[in-house]
């Protein structure tokens, strides 16, 4: 029996390398799928950037805070130990194609690891002439304007994701 | 190995292949024979209004087949030129999880009735009712139908329907009812009901 | 002659072992099956995507809501009213909740429709306190076997976090109604 196994060792050596390698091989290129289903191709884009992505040039016009204990935040009712992020972003289709990009709007904190939905019901009023959705009806360069309720202190750090249907897996990661 | 070999040497090949149509006339014999026989019409019970037919999914009594303007659960009319078509029925789930569901538990088959436009449970006009296990719930069944396809006090037939479940061990589908058919039969007549704040 | 046997003995052995390994092979419901999250009334359960904390349960014969459209619930059986606060943790998703007994499951009761806790998204890190109703015959709450109440962020439960709290209903007494108060953010 041993004479056997000693005989054929390296056999065993090689299963117990390879078996293991074979695995991970297989699964390494769905893995790279499902990582990039799960956080996207992002586009950093820095305060003050102008970034062409989807048809039209983006860039973050104003962002700020507003926190649940401020008078603003009061008067809009915001709830115990939240704060409201309001972002507002340029959009300034380039006319290719005579449309605009419709996509979905997102806000992930810090880490990364939380993300929320734009708000809705909340008494704030946004400026005049803004869209607080990617209207893909406006050719024009016209001011998208979102709002995200998020617990207190989750805004600090926070960035816009902005994905459309097109340039999948890419997106856009906007620093706040 | 020897012996098997020597076995296929004694029966010749013509006499394999007549044991072989032996034994598949004696296994299709078990099963009722190769030739097809016409299935006889089979005479469903007819049910008094009102009293409940129990199935394996769904206990079923039906109450009312009316017809009318503005059904439950709804303030708008129907499409031009149709009317509502509305089965009222008191539904137990029999079977051991909730559903929403409901739809085929009754049919009206002398009709040819479109897709089913709601359901609604009567107590409070909550929308697609969930029927709980063990509990009853008065429902109506609402179909958008032709006006006059169906006249007033014209004979109505409800048939009862009763699906076969099929067992799946998926966490996500789970088990499932499928191909309902009708188990027993109620006659109605249909009512013209009149719409809230009509002159008549 | 004895190799001939020791070659048949393992071909046997290895049939035998691949048809046991068959039929004890966990199957999908098994393999998926969510990791619940044990919680009693009062405690705190954080799952990968809902965090839940029971405050009461209680039983009605009626309920009301008095909020946009008023509402009033009346049923054959009983309702159990389970107040609670819940949020997401990752990320925005509509939560669910249903009851087990005895073999039975009942999900939660979509009549009370907006004014239930399970009637509207949740957010991450931002608590929801609201109010859950399930609706069952009277038997469920007539022995003393406890009921299973399972909270998830969502109806797919397949290999997520489900928070479960067991509780034997037959000690509480049943009131003849009760106002539910429309889920409240924030805290």
């Amino acid at each position: 029996m041993t004479a056997w196994l000693r005989k054929n060792r390296w056999y065993f050596v090689a299963i117990a390398v390879l078996g293991p390698l074979a695995v991970l091989a297989a699964m390494s290129t769905d893995w790279f799928g499902y990582e990039q289903r799960v956080n996207g191709r992002p586009i950093l884009v820095a305060e003050g950037d102008n970034v062409d992505f989807a048809g039209a040039e983006w860039s973050l016009d104003n962002s700020f805070v507003v926190s649940a204990e401020s008078q603003a935040g009061r008067s809009a009712d915001l709830p115990k130990n939240t704060e409201l992020v309001v972002a507002s972003v340029r959009i300034n289709p380039s006319g290719v194609g005579d449309v605009s990009p419709s996509c979905t709007i997102h806000l992930k904190d810090r880490d990364g690891q939380r993300t929320w939905d734009t708000a809705l019901g909340i008494d704030v009023t946004i400026d005049e002439g803004a869209s607080s959705f990617c209207d893909s009806t406006r050719l024009d360069s016209y001011l998208l304007q979102v709002l995200f309720l998020v617990p207190e202190g989750a805004g600090e750090g926070s960035r816009l994701i902005i994905e459309t249907a097109e340039e999948a897996p890419e997106l856009l990661s906007i620093a706040l | 190995m020897g012996l098997v070999a020597r076995l296929l040497d004694t029966v010749s090949t013509r006499h394999w292949i007549l044991l072989a149509g032996a034994v598949l006339l004696a296994i299709t014999g078990l099963f009722g024979g190769l030739a097809t026989v016409e299935k006889e019409p089979v005479v469903l019970p007819v049910l008094p209004i009102g009293e409940e037919h129990v199935g394996a999914q769904f206990g079923v009594a039906v109450h009312s087949v009316e017809l009318m303007d503005v059904a439950p659960a709804y303030t708008f009319e129907a499409d031009e030129g149709n009317e509502y078509l509305v089965v009222s029925i008191t539904l137990t789930n029999n079977f051991v999880v909730s559903t929403t569901d409901i739809d085929e538990a009754i049919s009206l088959e002398g009709l040819k009735l479109p897709k089913i436009d709601r359901t609604v449970l009567l107590s409070d006009s909550t929308p697609l009712p969930q029927a709980h296990p063990g509990l009853p719930i008065d429902v109506a069944l609402v179909w958008q139908v032709p006006r006059g396809s169906v006249a007033d006090k014209e004979t109505v037939q409800v048939s009862i329907m009763e699906a076969s479940l099929q067992t799946e061990p998926d966490l996500l589908f789970g088990d499932y009812w499928y191909d309902p058919v009708p188990v027993a039969h109620v006659d109605l007549t249909a009512h013209r009901v009149p719409a809230v704040g009509d002159s008549e | 002659m004895i190799r001939v046997l020791v070659r048949v003995v393992i071909a046997v052995a290895m049939l035998v072992l691949a048809s046991l390994i068959f039929t004890l092979a966990p199957n999908d419901e098994q393999t998926q099956a969510p990791v619940e999250i044990p919680i009693s009334i009062g405690e705190t359960g954080t799952g990968r995507n809902i965090e839940v904390t029971v405050h009461n349960i209680r039983l009605a014969e009626v309920v009301e809501a008095d909020g946009y459209t008023p509402w009033t619930g009346t049923t054959p059986g009983v309702w159990i009213v389970v107040d609670a606060t819940m949020s997401n943790v990752v990320n925005s998703t509509l939560p669910s909740g249903f009851l087990t007994f005895d073999g039975l499951t009942y999900f939660a009761s979509t009549r009370p429709d907006s004014e239930s806790l399970v009637g509207a998204r949740l957010t991450p890190g931002i608590p929801t306190t609201g109010t859950v109703l399930f609706e069952v015959p009277l038997d469920v709450i007539q022995t003393s076997e406890p009921v299973k109440i399972t909270f998830a962020a969502s109806s797919d439960l397949r290999l997520d976090s489900a928070i479960v709290l067991s509780e034997r209903l037959d000690e509480l007494e049943i009131e003849p109604a009760i106002l539910l108060e429309g889920p409240e953010t924030g805290g």
